[in-house]
């Protein structure tokens, strides 16, 4: 049964083998593999890995319809040509598909897959401000800084506040870092 | 315009190109290693130093994922596939009988698909590049019109092609690369910009509020 399976597909594929095949099947190689090795990666954070394995996964998804996709509007294209013989329209529809390929390679998929996966992007990389972010709430907001002892700054407003308490928390002194411990 | 066109789309070496798992999947490779970088490069809100270090480690990773599988894959699976399917279906020993090697069958392969004529004078022409095609095979060529194509073998080759691609690709090259890529990166000067980013910028408008203090 498996023998004759295979049999079949490899005559399939020896009468006639579409480009497409090999890409989506890499794909969804890719797919379900780059994703486990990035969850893998036991230096990474496990939010940023999460995110990582998602925009990893996500890419490929994009990939395999496009792939499809771009190489079937291509022979359907090609197949408008008039004046070509069967025989030729068969090989010009098949090429087409291959060229369809590649175009998506190059252009389509980078394209497609920077707009689907930028709000993952952005969550990875915004992460660690937001993750600060929650830590400081805003009634926690004091009336006076302390700079040192005896110096002491008004902050003008919350966002400022808030710029200095990311940006500058590691050149504060220890205790000042902390939010609420020193006013 | 159009007939350019068509004798384009029809080209026979564009067709050998296409029908090749290996071909199509390196040419595949390529188109990535030039548009994932450039797509990196276009990209108008990343800072050059980021932009700079992501293309070029997509770069590297792409190269990478071509060589293994040039290097790896192709020789590996390609023959191994046709060995394997030598063996398994005994009932095709006709076909697969009549060639050594996954090799000799592709150059028996592309010269099948030519014309009578244009086959002669290649095989007298370039005597020396089909040596090692066995005699056999040469009087097929030479005396009938359509030779047999065996597409039984090659199908038992593109399908491990296929398998070859999806293992070299999907699981070799990333560790591969992780192993490469790294110092490649490193002797070609570039750092990590998550690790530059760590130490906090100095803020000058945080400094004129007095609200930076010297740790």
């Amino acid at each position: 049964m498996k023998a004759s399976f295979i049999k079949n597909l490899c005559e399939k594929l020896g009468e006639s083998n579409k480009a497409t095949y090999a890409v989506v099947a890499i794909a969804v190689a890719k797919g379900i593999f780059r994703p486990i090795f990035t969850m893998a990666d036991r230096h990474e954070e496990k939010e940023t890995k999460k995110y990582a394995a998602i925009r990893e996964g996500l890419t490929e998804v994009v990939a395999i319809p496009t792939y499809l996709g771009v190489g079937k509007l291509a022979e359907v294209i090609v197949g408008k040509l008039k004046g070509l013989s069967p025989e030729k329209m068969e090989v010009a529809k098949h090429n087409a598909n291959f060229i369809g390929v590649c175009v998506a390679a190059l252009f389509v998929i980078p394209a497609l897959a920077s707009i689907v996966t930028k709000p993952f992007s952005k969550k990875v990389q915004n992460k660690p401000v937001q993750e600060q972010k929650l830590d400081i709430k805003e009634h926690e907001v004091p009336d006076v800084i302390v700079i040192s002892d005896n110096v002491t700054k008004k902050p003008d407003d919350v966002k400022q506040y808030h710029q200095v308490a990311m940006k500058g928390y590691q050149l504060f002194k220890p205790e000042l870092a902390k939010v609420g411990a020193t006013w | 315009m159009v007939g350019a066109i068509a004798n384009f789309l029809t080209n026979p070496t564009l067709a050998n190109i296409a029908q090749s798992t290996t071909a199509a999947v390196s040419l595949e490779t390529s188109m990535k290693a030039v548009g994932r970088p450039s797509f990196i490069l276009a990209d108008k809100k990343l800072d050059k130093q980021t932009k700079n270090y992501a293309a070029t480690k997509e770069f590297l990773y792409q190269l990478t994922c071509l060589a293994v599988y040039m290097a790896l894959v192709i020789p590996v699976f390609k023959n191994g596939a046709f060995a394997l399917a030598k063996k398994c279906f005994k009932d095709e020993n006709a076909a697969f009988g009549l060639f050594r090697n996954a090799k000799e069958y592709l150059t028996y392969q592309k010269l099948a698909k030519m014309g009578k004529t244009d086959r002669i004078t290649e095989l007298d022409k370039h005597s020396k590049k089909y040596r090692k095609l066995s005699e056999n095979l040469k009087n097929i060529l030479k005396t009938e019109d359509k030779p047999e194509k065996h597409s039984i073998v090659k199908g038992a080759i593109e399908l491990g092609n296929i398998i070859g691609c999806v293992v070299g690709l999907a699981i070799v090259s990333p560790q591969v690369s992780h192993m490469v890529v790294h110092p490649a990166m490193k002797l070609l000067g570039f750092k990590d910009p998550k690790q530059n980013s760590q130490a906090p910028e100095y803020d000058k408008s945080l400094a004129e509020n007095n609200l930076i203090v010297d740790a």
